[in-house]
């Protein structure tokens, strides 16, 4: 394990002395479970620091965790009155300063049933998740802020990251909120919508002429020199774990039985690796009520144009190998050398999953099928994942009554011009207000097979 | 002069290894590797190397560019390239 790049300042864990619902444990535990860091190569453990590489192999690190004090409770008890944030899962993340908790609280969001959507897509049981409510418009809020908390426990009093977009907003909506400054490093040519929050937020951006890979090293180099706290690079580990809340979530709001599958959009893979923990820390506390042999499937998407991890799958390989240029129209998605490729490899595996990549057509038919038939505009990662829930049930890797529900993480509203040839079928009437007439109108509703508002076929 | 940046988990293990030694250097990143490796010590070997292998959880970039995309070892190094050298959890790759 490698020491710190940072003096280290011990991270503020309030002593609160805690007795847990149901558990036999009487010890005093600290707000957070995490016990240190482990090297998901070779196993080597280590202290909770500053750090993303293993110092014997340089392979990912991962936060540890001692959960024996909670083994045995009930999570009812435990969660009941806690605030609906992403804080109520405090024992399974990093630990982090109380004081920063508010600031930094990023709400829950909601899981509902999706019967139209379903209908269209033939399964019967199809639910979403939608973190396109979430503040910055996408799921990153939830590692960002993770990352931001700790690394201001570690003294960073300064925050940066390489992203493909939304990350870019997220971090630098965390930053705001705690008055530090934020660089990010991206892509050149995301679309405008796409930077705007970021730019708001009062984040510095460096467009770099190349791909995210080329902005995550240069990220790295910069972290190298700066004392800049990159969210998902220098506090990789911690920010990886902000992701777990997702399917914490879910479950919770399942009333802890697990779904069949969930369905997880694939950029650099740490959400899919993550949401594979997350049920494992669960299912050794013993909160998951499952009936039996009733595993939780784990199904990663990855965009036409942008598919390391699928094709890696269908070798049957370890490891991914990289693209080097990725083209597709989910760019939040374009990351053509995913750190956590090959553990969401093996958590799909382990899980008995499959990884699907649906094209670029059918990604705009899925996403204009979840406006038209569920009022959720999501971004193309969304569509990404809604076009693999399609496909699966096509060619019955799902049934009809399984239990699916969709991650869908991002909002449309940040990649509006996506798919809008096909809406652009649909043109509106120029009226000149002096010569109106209904009938005109209605001439020209009716002159149309598909009434506005439905979805066409696919 | 070639220049080196090593990502910090590898400057900690090649601690005092004067890299400048290097600037002349002309060969390929794999020759490169094996010299700097020398020098560096057991530890510092070890993270650039599983036996006679380049690891693959290090990212090797000459002149912006991830070797892979290159000639993988045999990509040439003259006397004006730059090195990167960083985990490629923390590098070439993103979370
Ligand atoms: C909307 C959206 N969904 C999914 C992902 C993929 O997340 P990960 O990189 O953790 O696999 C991203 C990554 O940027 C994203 O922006
Ligand atoms: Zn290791």
């Amino acid at each position: 394990m490698t020491a710190p790049v940072r003096p280290p300042e011990s991270l503020t864990e309030p002593p609160t002395p805690l007795t847990y619902p149901g558990s036999s444990s009487t010890a005093e535990v600290p707000t957070s479970l995490a016990s240190g860091l482990t090297c998901e190569v070779c196993g080597a453990a280590g202290p909770l620091e500053v750090a993303a590489a293993c110092g014997q192999c340089l392979g990912a690190l991962d936060v540890a965790y001692d959960l024996g004090p909670l083994v045995g409770s009930d999570p009812v008890a435990l969660l009941g009155r806690r605030p609906r944030t992403l804080w109520r899962f405090r024992e399974l993340l990093p630990p982090i300063d109380r004081a920063v908790e508010e600031g930094l609280a990023v709400e829950s969001s909601p899981l509902r049933r999706a019967r139209r959507l379903g209908e269209l897509l033939g399964l019967d049981d199809l639910w979403i998740k939608d973190d396109s409510v979430l503040p910055s418009g996408s799921f990153k809020d939830r590692p960002a802020s993770v990352a931001v908390a700790t690394g201001l426990g570690r003294g960073f009093t300064a925050f940066g990251c390489a992203s493909t977009g939304n990350l870019a907003a997220a971090t630098a909506r965390s930053a705001a909120r705690v008055g530090s400054p934020c660089l990010t490093v991206v892509p050149r040519g995301l679309p405008a919508a796409k930077l705007a929050p970021a730019r708001r937020y009062g984040a510095r951006i460096v467009e770099v002429r190349g791909t995210y890979d080329d902005a995550n090293r240069i990220a790295s180099l910069v972290g190298e020199r700066l004392p800049i706290g990159f969210v998902n690079v220098t506090l990789r580990p911690y920010y990886a774990e902000g992701s777990k809340t997702v399917l914490l979530e879910v479950l919770e709001q399942l009333s802890w039985t697990p779904p069949e599958a969930v369905i997880v959009p694939l950029g650099s893979g740490a959400l899919l690796a993550a949401t594979a923990r997350a049920e494992r820390q669960v299912t050794s506390l013993g909160w998951l009520d499952r009936s039996p042999g009733g595993g939780l499937r784990l199904i990663g998407s990855q965009p036409e144009g942008c598919t390391p991890i699928v094709d890696a799958f269908h070798r049957g390989a370890d490891r991914t190998e990289p693209v080097q240029t990725p083209t597709t129209i989910a760019e939040s998605l374009a990351i053509g050398d995913p750190a956590s490729g090959p553990a969401a490899l093996r958590a799909i595996r382990r899980s008995g999953g499959v990884a699907d990549a649906p094209s670029a057509g059918e990604v705009t038919d899925a996403i204009r099928a979840a406006c038209h038939r569920e009022g959720l505009w999501v971004e193309p990662a969304g569509g990404t994942v809604i076009a693999t829930a399609r496909r699966l049930r096509a060619s019955g890797v799902l049934s009809r009554s399984d239990r699916v529900v969709l991650f869908l993480t991002g909002a449309g509203w940040k990649v509006p011009d996506v798919g809008i040839e096909a809406e652009s079928s649909l043109p509106s009437l120029v009226l000149d207000p002096r010569r109106f007439d209904a009938d005109e109108i209605a001439r020209w509703l009716n002159g149309r097979d598909d009434a506005p508002g439905e979805a066409r076929a696919w | 002069m070639v220049t080196v940046t090593l990502g910090s988990v590898l400057r900690q293990a090649a601690l005092g290894v004067d890299l400048r030694r290097f600037a002349e250097f002309e060969g390929t990143v794999g020759e490169f590797l094996t010299q700097i490796s020398v020098v560096g010590g057991p530890r510092f070997r070890q993270l650039l190397f599983d036996g006679d292998q380049l690891r693959g959880v290090l990212a090797v970039y000459v002149d912006g560019v991830d070797i892979r995309y290159a000639g993988g070892a045999a990509t040439p190094v003259t006397r004006d390239s730059r090195i990167d050298l960083i985990p490629a959890v923390a590098g070439g790759a993103g979370f």
